[in-house]
Order: structure tokens, then sequence, then C-alpha cells
């Protein structure tokens, strides 16, 4: 019985330290979009919306808490940037499937027209913490990605 | 022997690096809350790692100078010294208007911006005849078409109902040819709802009736006007054994800027190319849907004002050539 006392504030703070882990504070895609518009020219860039995710991605929007998404309108370059809230970890492992595949295709469509777009897209890539999956590609993509890892920690 | 004394009673004492603990169940909760009151303070400390490649170093947001490189184009270049449509219309209205540069080639309908007519409804809504014209149509194509597509796209958010509810199936680098091929992870299909397949999987997936394909920029030059055509007549009849009710509409292929030419992919091979389309439409009662003729200037090329890549490639488009494209689209109605 002494024992078990003596064990009984370790194991409470295991508890209490597993619970840190799977934590990423609620945040707003809205207020990350709009920073990285104030940071970067994204002007020339078409919103997406709930309406685009299956089209676009073939993401389902029973998946998706949340969502922000611009994609370049000149059918040239392959700038895009997809910010995306999974309604749990399932969900983002489906997200990020569908994204990290969208960025295989930008870049095998790039690969024989647009060089400079390809070698882009290959520095480029899908990244997830918790139930947040973005993807980001822009020549931009490192000012982007600094912008979007101070929201999402 | 170093003693401390940490309550009435319990004392740690440190002999030679060795410490010797009295507990008793008071000291047991101080600790725990003590441990308990840490642990609150550092909650959202141990996070988990992205699963993927991980950024470089974190700069903060104020370090970001006024010299921030733009993401430009030469299509913002190009397009802000044109004249386009105001789009502030209100929707359900008609197209925006397009100013052509002179030289530009009107379709073939003598009607230009007025292809659709706004009719009033009983219930005082009103509707573009033949707006609806495009709801059931996918749209098949290369990088030229994609720009179309997103054309339409940004159209739309704006509130014009520009090609209707059209699908678009399109891929950057597709042709005829490659699209014969299997589907790979290299490939070059375009997906349907984020699945990629053959162009006859997808189209009969989308139910559409009408068929618009422009292909043959990433065709001529690789496989030449005969086999580029034979791919073209395969591809067809793959469509038609999915989609045996779907109509076909064949767009001719679009010219390139003066001084893009390459050796094999030139004007004279595209319009030989656009000649054998418009006799294989005629042979197979097919429509012929002759976009070629509204995007080039007097001697063959393209518009010039209608190239966003003047300095690459010289063949996609800007807004403004789209707009020609759909008001020649809208012919059709």
């Amino acid at each position: 019985m002494k024992r078990i006392k003596q064990l009984l504030p370790i194991l409470f703070v295991m508890l209490i330290f597993s619970g840190c882990a799977a934590s990423v504070q609620d945040v707003d895609l809205g207020q990350v979009m709009e920073e990285m518009e104030k940071q970067v020219t994204l002007s020339e860039m078409i919103e997406l919306d709930e309406s685009d995710l299956t089209d676009m991605y073939g993401i389902q929007p029973e998946d998706v808490k949340q969502f922000q998404g611009k994609i370049l309108s000149d059918g040239l370059n392959p700038d895009e940037l997809a910010l995306v809230e999974a309604k749990d970890a399932d969900a983002a492992s489906r997200i990020q499937k569908a994204l990290e595949q969208r960025l295989t295709n930008k870049g095998n469509e790039a690969k024989n027209y647009n060089p400079e777009g390809y070698a882009l897209i290959q520095k480029c890539s899908v990244q997830v913490t918790g139930n947040y999956v973005c993807m980001l590609v822009s020549p931009e993509y490192e000012k982007l990605n600094s912008i979007y890892g101070s929201f999402i920690k | 022997m170093v003693t401390l004394n940490v309550g009435k009673t319990d004392r740690i004492e440190m002999d030679n690096m060795v410490i010797t603990m009295k507990w008793n169940s008071s000291f047991s909760l101080r600790v725990s809350a003590l441990l308990a009151a840490a642990c609150i303070l550092f909650t959202g400390c141990g996070q988990q790692p992205s699963a993927s490649s991980k950024p470089d170093s974190l700069d903060s947001i104020a370090s970001f100078s006024e010299g921030l490189e733009t993401v430009s184009s030469g299509l913002a270049a190009s397009d802000s010294s044109l004249t386009e449509s105001n789009p502030s219309q209100a929707p359900v209205s008609e197209p925006p208007s397009t100013s052509k540069p002179s030289g530009a080639t009107s379709p073939s309908s003598p009607q230009t911006n007025s292809q659709v007519s706004i009719v009033s409804k009983p219930d005082n809504s009103t509707v573009l005849y033949g707006e609806h014209f495009f709801d059931d149509a996918v749209f098949v194509g290369d990088s030229v078409s994609l720009k179309l597509k997103y054309y339409a796209m940004k159209q739309r958010k704006d509130g014009f109902h520009t090609l209707g509810d059209a699908q678009f199936l399109v891929s950057g680098s597709l042709g005829s040819g490659n699209s014969l091929m299997p589907v790979t992870s290299d490939s070059v299909h375009p997906t349907y709802q984020g699945q990629k397949m053959t162009l006859d999987e997808s189209i009969c997936k989308s139910g559409a009736n009408k068929v618009f394909l422009m292909l043959g920029m990433n065709d001529i030059g690789l496989y030449g006007v005969d086999k580029a055509m034979e791919n073209l007549d395969t591809l067809i009849n793959q469509i038609r054994a999915k989609s045996p009710h779907a109509s076909i509409y064949l767009q001719s292929v679009t010219p390139m800027l003066k001084g893009m030419e390459k050796t094999k992919l030139n004007n004279t091979t595209i319009q030989a190319y656009n000649k054998r389309l418009s006799a294989y439409c005629e042979a197979k009662g097919y429509t012929d849907v002759d976009v070629a003729s509204s995007m080039m200037d007097p001697d063959g090329y393209l518009i010039a004002e209608f190239c966003s890549d003047p300095e690459s490639m010289g063949i996609h488009f800007t807004d403004l050539a789209c707009s020609v494209w759909v008001d020649t689209l809208n012919s059709l109605v």
C-alpha cells in the first residue's frame, strides 16, 4: 500500500503529459490565410471553398472541419495553397493522402511543359500537425510555411 | 552531511550523495500537488511533431522585410493593360463584354456578345436563353483548357454562369496519345473527384451528354498529324463505347505566338491538324468548333494580347482570350 502511494504521483504525471502531447490549440485557418495574404502577394489566386474540395482533391466535406484554399488562375504555374483542419485523426490521414496525390499529379503535369514549376513542386510537401493538414505550393513556400508554423504549433 | 528540512516530520539527509527520504502521507500529497501545478503550467509543450518534412527554421513574422518577392507572372502584366469586363455586373446578366484587339476574327455566328439573350419569366426572374446548354457538358483538354477551367471557376465565384455547370477533365501535358496509356502514378490522366482514371471512365462517371475535346497540342509535335488524328479517333471510340449517348464536339487547336514555333509544332502543322479535324467531324457527324480562328491574328499567329506566356511557350491564354473562347462556345447555342 505504501509502494502504491509512492507511485501515484508518477502515474499522475504520466497521465497529464500524455494528454499534453496530443493537443494542438484551436486555430482559425481564415486568420492564417489572412496573415499569408498580408505577407505575400496572392492577388492572382482564386479563392477555393468547401464546394471545391471533392472536385479538386477528392476530399469529402464531411471529413473537414474547416478549409482555406487558393489556386493560381493562369493555368500555367502550379501555385496552390490548401489549409485543412480535419474532423479527426482518420480524416486527417485521408486528407493527407489526397493532398499528396494532388501534389504528385501537379508534378507529373508540370514535368513536360513547365520545368520551373516542376522544380518548385519538388521543394514542397504536405504537412500534418495533429488534425491540421496543409499543402503550400508557391515560390514563397518558405515564408508561407513560416507563417503557417507560427499558428499551428 | 547536508540536512534539508522539508516539513515538520520530513527530512532529507544527503550523505555522500545518497539521499534517504522519509515519507509520510502529507508529504506525498504536497509533492503530487506541486507536480500537477507544474503540468498545468506546461500544457501544450509536448506537441506532436509534423509527420512530413519539417520547414526551415521559423523566422519571426516581424522580420519579414518590405523587400518580399511578389508572386508575379507575365499574366499580371499582360492582363492589366487590357480593357476587360467590369466584374461588378449583377449576376444572371449577359457575360462580360470583351474588347477584342484589331485583327481578332469573330466567331462564325453573326452575333458576338449577344449569343445568349435575356428572357424575362413570369415570376420576374430572368434566364439566359441557352445558359443551361453547357450544364451537361464536360470539357476535356490540356493546359490550355486548364486555364479555361480556372477562368470559368473564377467567373462562377463572381456570380456569372459561365459555361453553365460544365465540368472539366483537364490536365497539363494531356494529349490523345498519352490518354490512351495506362493510368500510373506518373501518368497525366485528369482526375475525377480526386481519382485518376482513363478519360472514357471519367467522362462516363461525369454523366456528361456533351463532350468538348481540345487535344493535339501535345500530340502534333510528338506523333505528327496523321498519328495524332489516329490516336484521337481511338480515344473518341473509347469514349463513345462508355458514353454512347454523348455528343462529341471537337475544338480546333489554337495557334502559337509569333516567334515561339517549334520545328514540328508550329502554326503550319497546327492548321494542317485542324483541317484534318474538320474533315473528320464531317465524316463522323461530330460538331466542329472553330476556336482557333477566334484566336489568330491576320498572319495566323496567336493574338499577342491573348498570350499569357509570351516568353516561354507562347500558347497559353489570358482571361481576355478565355472570354473570347467562351463567346465562341456560346455561338453554338
